[in-house]
């Protein structure tokens, strides 16, 4: 491996990990120095997860939206979002609806969609 | 079993639903780095430093193309930038210990997947094992990534041989993945940060990258629970 590239990558790791350890590091410190947060901060920081998990699906999402605009290939896109929350419903957890949103989602770009006008 | 066993295997089933999402996204991170030209083994040590999923597709481009550090990793880190507010989000559900962990290894993985599984399954875990599960969970996500990375390397060429449907079906795992994720820790009950941080994000993406976009997202999405949440 060229020198140049493995530098590159290390320092890439290293800011990563920091921008990771840093914060949580001090977050930690500051707790320790007063266990609660004043109540607007604490409901900032409360916030960060949902906020994170919604960001995270509409960014995912997004990438199919220009398909999704055929009739069709909504069609596809709304019944394995559905089948995510049909499973998670009926079945619970975690991976078992991810799973079943996934294969829905084979299933219907592969033998729904085409199927529909 | 010990109770830090007992955290630990808790922590690694815990991750199994964030490993079904990385093992097709690092599998394709390892095909397309060897299709690039990069070697198998710059491939894993990019999975196994960064570890952080869509800034090592960038990381490929810019190493192809010969970027020098100075480019290549402040771009990575701005890409990264949104990891600062997982940290102090999650300190807020470890209850103080008289022996904490150290910090450098919970934070290691906190990824955008092992951050939201993790707010969204660490209140059902005992205070005491909070820490430790933690760790399982990063473990779990960290080994999948390697595993995908590992077989991608090995694999490349031969993605055809995959049928359409699955090929469809992976690419569908992390948006499948978000949405139980968003369904596990309550619509009704944060409905405000999580309908602000998906429409800022939504509407950002036609003018932003998705990584500025996603950041921005989040800032909005937990400052509307800031200001708009009634005091508990």
């Amino acid at each position: 491996m060229n020198r140049s590239v493995v530098t590159i990558i290390l320092l890439c790791g290293l800011g990563t990990f920091l921008l990771r350890w840093l914060p949580l590091w001090h977050a930690r410190r500051a707790a320790d120095r007063a266990s609660t947060r004043a109540g607007r901060w604490r409901r900032l920081f409360e916030g960060v997860g949902p906020a994170a998990i919604a960001a995270l699906l509409a960014v995912s999402l997004a990438g199919y939206f220009p398909q999704a605009l055929a009739p069709a290939r909504a069609a596809g896109l709304i019944l394995a979002l559905a089948a995510v929350a049909a499973s998670k419903r009926w079945i619970g957890g975690i991976a078992w609806p991810t799973l079943v949103g996934a294969l829905a989602y084979g299933v219907a770009m592969r033998w729904v969609a085409p199927a529909l006008p | 079993m010990p109770d830090v066993i007992r955290a630990l295997l808790r922590g690694l089933v815990a991750s199994l639903s964030i490993a079904v999402g990385y093992l097709p996204i690092a599998f394709s991170f390892g095909l397309a780095a060897v299709e690039a030209g990069l070697s198998p083994n710059a491939t894993l040590l990019i999975s196994a430093a960064v570890f952080a999923g869509a800034s090592q597709f960038l990381l490929i481009a810019l190493l192809v193309s010969g970027a020098a550090w100075w480019t290549a990793v402040p771009t990575v880190l701005l890409m990264n930038a949104r990891h600062l507010f997982y940290g102090p989000a999650l300190v807020n559900r470890l209850p103080a210990r008289t022996a904490p962990l150290p910090a450098p290894l919970l934070a290691f993985g906190l990824t955008d997947e092992v951050f939201a599984t993790a707010l969204s399954k660490v209140d059902r875990v005992p205070a005491a094992e909070r820490e430790t599960w933690l760790v399982g969970l990063q473990l779990g996500a960290y080994s999948a990534w390697l595993l995908g990375t590992w077989l991608g390397t090995r694999l490349s060429g031969r993605i055809d041989l995959l049928p359409d449907f699955a090929r469809d079906a992976l690419g569908f795992v992390l948006p499948a993945l978000f949405l139980s994720l968003l369904l596990e820790i309550g619509v009704a009950r944060w409905k405000m940060p999580i309908l602000v941080a998906a429409a800022s994000a939504a509407v950002l993406l036609a003018v932003l990258p998705a990584h500025h976009a996603l950041a921005l997202g989040i800032v909005a999405g937990a400052l509307a629970n800031a200001i708009a949440r009634p005091r508990a």
